[in-house]
């Protein structure tokens, strides 16, 4: 629906932002060689990817999605089972994986999505744990655990992969945003309702935005099991869930260019912030600093400085 | 443990449903007077057991002191979290926004005071909080640990005072009067703020209670809260948002299955179940058993 | 197709208020028809049955030949039938153009037309004397602003049938010329309108043909002169809403 796209405008603030992130997490790898520095700006990078998928449905839609975790894990083990039983090479896996990904989306978002405010967000919560929960009891029953060859010895791979996965997202989801879909997605936000009467099929919009959203989710996963080397439960955990949706409220939902800068600076304290006695308090710190934001600018960083500048 | 006998199942779910019960009630209330659903409600839960905890075997304290003292402090700590944080969201969403930030710095609050380089000589993980009445009776042939009776009794106890206070006080008047018309309320005099606030500890204390009895038999591990909150929400959502008769219903289906799982099945499904069961009501039917239609 | 709404039988059941009661009645193509009734008569609900919003409880709409009973509002919409609401809601965060644009980019000739949705939508503000405001944020728009920028959406869906509801309410005499204008135009060239109006006067203005609804039943159809001067209709007005004893006494 080329309509759909209508005119993005690139040459924006927003823009050069995202530009220049891509370039900070770029830059890293010709700064450094330094492992633990690429491990945690591919960890920043990863977080910026789940996070920048919140937003694009979430952010735009309304729909609060608090299981962000499930597409992430189910990307991973997708990916895993294809390079342990399958002998798929990595990037072919992560792909798939982000399709597998987007295909039980389907089962989720078609019967969630039905739903609206906190029971969206409840059912959407328990999804992930659930899934957790019941592979942690099938494996228990079972005694293995999905293994994959883990590429630890290819920092580079990961690190690049990542990067690349958020660049295109970040771009895309920019361009969804500025351009008449992301309008479209914002009257939901506004008033869906309203924009059902006015033409618009908003279940239809709602499961292209989640597709969007959890095709990215699950391709990162895949990044992140085969950064670990395992496919394991805790990929369905809660904070992976949970901390997309506060960097997007630290950045400034529905803004893209919000979870770029939650995602920068609430990771990059948990990982950076590794002083002695600091760093026991590192995740205390962060979700202070997460606390005192929401306090003050409940808009988000980004946000604030929109309605400034 | 106990020998899977449908008799053991009854008592012991009945037990179990009547700290359910407590647990849930603050939860629904503090939403139907608020309006909002406090994501911390679970940490609060989670900090009342390290209290508790930490007075007992720290400093030393009989029981009984430990858990009023307990209680006190997370009361105030509810009634802050209601006036300078919850308070100052304008939306709902907001507000459940802020207090699952504090929720997560509750958390990493006691992980670091508890087990942090900053204070090496009281590192202790996992906690366990010694059982403080000893011993177990027989009901109907079902041996139940003595806490677990003295924690229905005071579980109880706590509901009809609860109970009590809402139609016989002045207070308790207003806790209905705001739930039902915020504005209609403020019209009348009454300050919805401090109603909220003042319910809000009422809730905490009811979610400390249960949790001090329960306590002895869980791991006390600082990420607790969310199971909490998720059972609470559970239950408050499948009995009906709003309806507090739908919550005692909900909490004693919910003992009753997790109770069943646990002994019949596996231990290790227990959540799961609840889990699936909260997932099917609110794809079928979200406004619960008793909840009034969704608008 | 010379008929082009049929409403059959509606019922429609709110707790314990029936709210329509069996509602029947025939628009043709190129009609302008008018809904009248005192409050709680059932006329919204009618337009919420008809338009998708609700589904009845039992009852028949065929639009065009088509079943449209309990279809999706956005379905019904693409199909040809629109509507206006009594209290607009806008896309509050989103400026007076972008609210019309997302309208028109489901309009019934975006394929013909050539226009841009903005454009499209800038003409339709044109129409109602809103394009000096195109660019502000709803949010900051009066009430007769808000009630244009509505019929704006109406009529920048081009479809073949507009219900609109109660679009006059609240606006200034000059408004209600602007949109009475716009209406009449739009009716000379074949699009066919339904309106619920409390301004009687004014709807008697535009209208050739009036339904009278009291208590979920129509209880009057006929030409404005007629229902106006119908006992039934006089009586289910007096006492409640007297827009017809005015006009009446003017």
């Amino acid at each position: 629906m080329p309509t759909l796209l209508g005119e993005v405008k690139f040459r924006s603030a927003s823009f050069y932002t995202i530009i220049a992130s891509i370039a900070l997490l770029g830059g890293v790898e010709a700064i450094t060689h330094n492992p633990f520095y690429l491990g945690v700006f591919t960890l920043i990078s990863i977080y910026g990817v789940l996070a920048l998928s919140w937003d694009v449905l979430s952010g735009l839609t309304g729909y609060l999605n608090f299981g962000l975790a499930f597409p992430f894990g189910a990307g991973g083990y997708t990916a895993a089972i294809l390079s342990t039983r399958f002998a798929t090479p990595p990037t072919i896996a992560i792909i798939v994986g982000g399709l597998g990904a987007v295909g039980f989306g389907l089962l989720t978002g078609a019967t969630s999505l039905r739903l609206r405010g906190h029971f969206f967000i409840m059912v959407t919560l328990l999804i992930p744990l659930a899934t957790a929960d019941f592979l942690n009891y099938a494996l228990t029953e079972d005694g293995s655990i999905f293994g994959v060859n883990a590429l630890v010895n290819n920092t580079y791979y990961i690190y690049n992969a990542s990067l690349l996965i958020f660049a295109v997202a970040a771009v895309t989801f920019f361009a969804v945003a500025n351009s008449r879909l992301g309008l479209v997605l914002k009257s939901i936000r506004e008033n869906e309702v309203a924009a059902e009467s006015l033409g618009i099929n908003t279940s239809k919009f709602k499961m292209v935005a989640f597709a969007l959203s959890n095709l990215f989710a699950g391709m990162i996963g895949a990044v992140y099991v085969f950064s670990n080397g395992v496919a394991s439960p805790t990929d369905f955990g809660l904070l992976f869930s949970a901390l997309p949706v506060f960097m997007c409220a630290l950045g400034g939902m529905g803004t893209i260019v919000g979870p770029i800068i939650g995602s920068i600076l609430l990771e990059g304290s948990i990982d950076l912030l590794r002083i002695n006695y600091i760093q026991d308090a590192r995740l205390l710190i962060a979700a202070l600093l997460l606390l005192l934001v929401l306090l003050f600018f409940p808009k988000g960083i980004w946000g604030y400085v929109k309605r400034g500048g | 443990m106990v020998l899977a006998t449908p008799i053991s199942f009854l008592v012991l779910g009945a037990t179990l449903g009547v700290i359910y019960v407590l647990l849930s009630e603050g939860f629904s209330l503090l939403y139907g007077v608020a309006g909002v659903l406090n994501g911390a409600y679970g940490a609060l839960y989670m900090v009342t057991d390290y209290t508790v905890f930490a007075l007992l075997t720290r400093f030393g304290l009989a029981a009984p002191l430990s858990i009023l003292l307990a209680l006190v402090f997370v009361a105030l700590i509810a009634g802050f979290v209601q006036k300078y944080i919850a308070g100052r969201g304008k939306t709902t969403l907001e507000a459940l926004f802020l207090t699952l930030a504090f929720a997560f710095v509750l958390q990493y609050l006691v992980q670091f005071v508890q087990c942090s380089s900053a204070f090496p000589a009281y590192c202790q993980y996992p906690a366990y909080v010694p059982v403080f009445i000893q011993g177990s009776a027989s009901i109907l042939g079902v041996s139940v640990f003595n806490q677990y009776l003295m924690a229905d009794a005071v579980s109880v106890g706590v509901l009809v005072a609860v109970w009590v206070t809402l139609t016989r006080t002045r207070l308790g008047r207003s806790i209905r009067a705001v739930s039902q018309d915020t504005v209609a309320a403020a019209l009348v005099g009454i300050n919805p703020a401090r109603v909220v606030v003042v319910t809000s500890m009422l809730a905490a204390v009811m979610a400390g209670t249960s949790s001090v009895f329960l306590a002895s038999y869980q791991t006390v591990d600082p990420t607790i809260g969310w199971s909490v909150l998720t059972l609470a929400f559970a239950i408050v959502v499948v009995g009906g948002l709003g309806s507090l008769v739908g919550t005692v219903i909900a909490a004693f289906m919910f003992a009753f299955i997790d109770t069943y799982v646990l002994l019949y099945i596996n231990p290790l499904l227990a959540d799961f179940v609840s889990l699936l069961l909260l997932i099917v009501v609110l794809l079928v039917r979200p406004q619960g058993i008793f909840g009034k239609e969704a608008s | 197709m010379d008929q082009l709404l049929v409403v059959k039988d509606l019922k429609k059941r709110f707790g314990g208020i029936l709210a329509l009661n069996g509602v029947s009645f025939e628009i043709n193509a190129g009609e302008f028809v008018g809904i009248i009734g005192p409050n709680g008569a059932g006329k919204t609900t009618l337009f919420n049955t008809v338009s998708g919003s609700l589904k009845p409880d039992s009852g028949k709409v065929v639009f065009r030949g088509v079943d449209i009973t309990g279809m999706r509002p956005s379905a019904i919409v693409r199909l040809g039938l629109a509507r206006t609401f009594q209290l607009v809601k806008p896309f509050l965060n989103l400026s007076v153009l972008e609210n019309v644009a997302l309208a028109a980019l489901s309009r019934r000739r975006r394929e013909q037309d050539g226009l841009s949705p903005e454009a499209a939508a800038l003409e339709a503000l044109r129409i109602v004397g809103l394009e000096a405001r195109a660019d502000s944020p709803a949010s900051q728009l009066t009430h007769g602003e808000l009630k244009r920028l509505g019929v704006a959406q109406g009529l920048v869906l081009d479809p073949f049938l507009l219900l609109l509801d109660e679009p006059f309410g609240g606006l200034s005499a000059e408004e209600i010329s602007i949109v009475s204008e716009a209406l009449r135009e739009r009716s000379s060239r074949g699009v066919s309108f339904v309106i619920i109006e409390h301004r009687v006067r004014e709807l008697m203005k535009l209208v050739s043909r009036v339904i009278a609804l009291d208590q979920g039943s129509v209880i009057k159809v006929g030409t404005p002169d007629e229902v106006v001067n119908d006992e039934r209709v006089l009586e289910a007005f007096l006492g409640r809403s007297s827009g017809i004893a005015r006009s009446k006494g003017n």
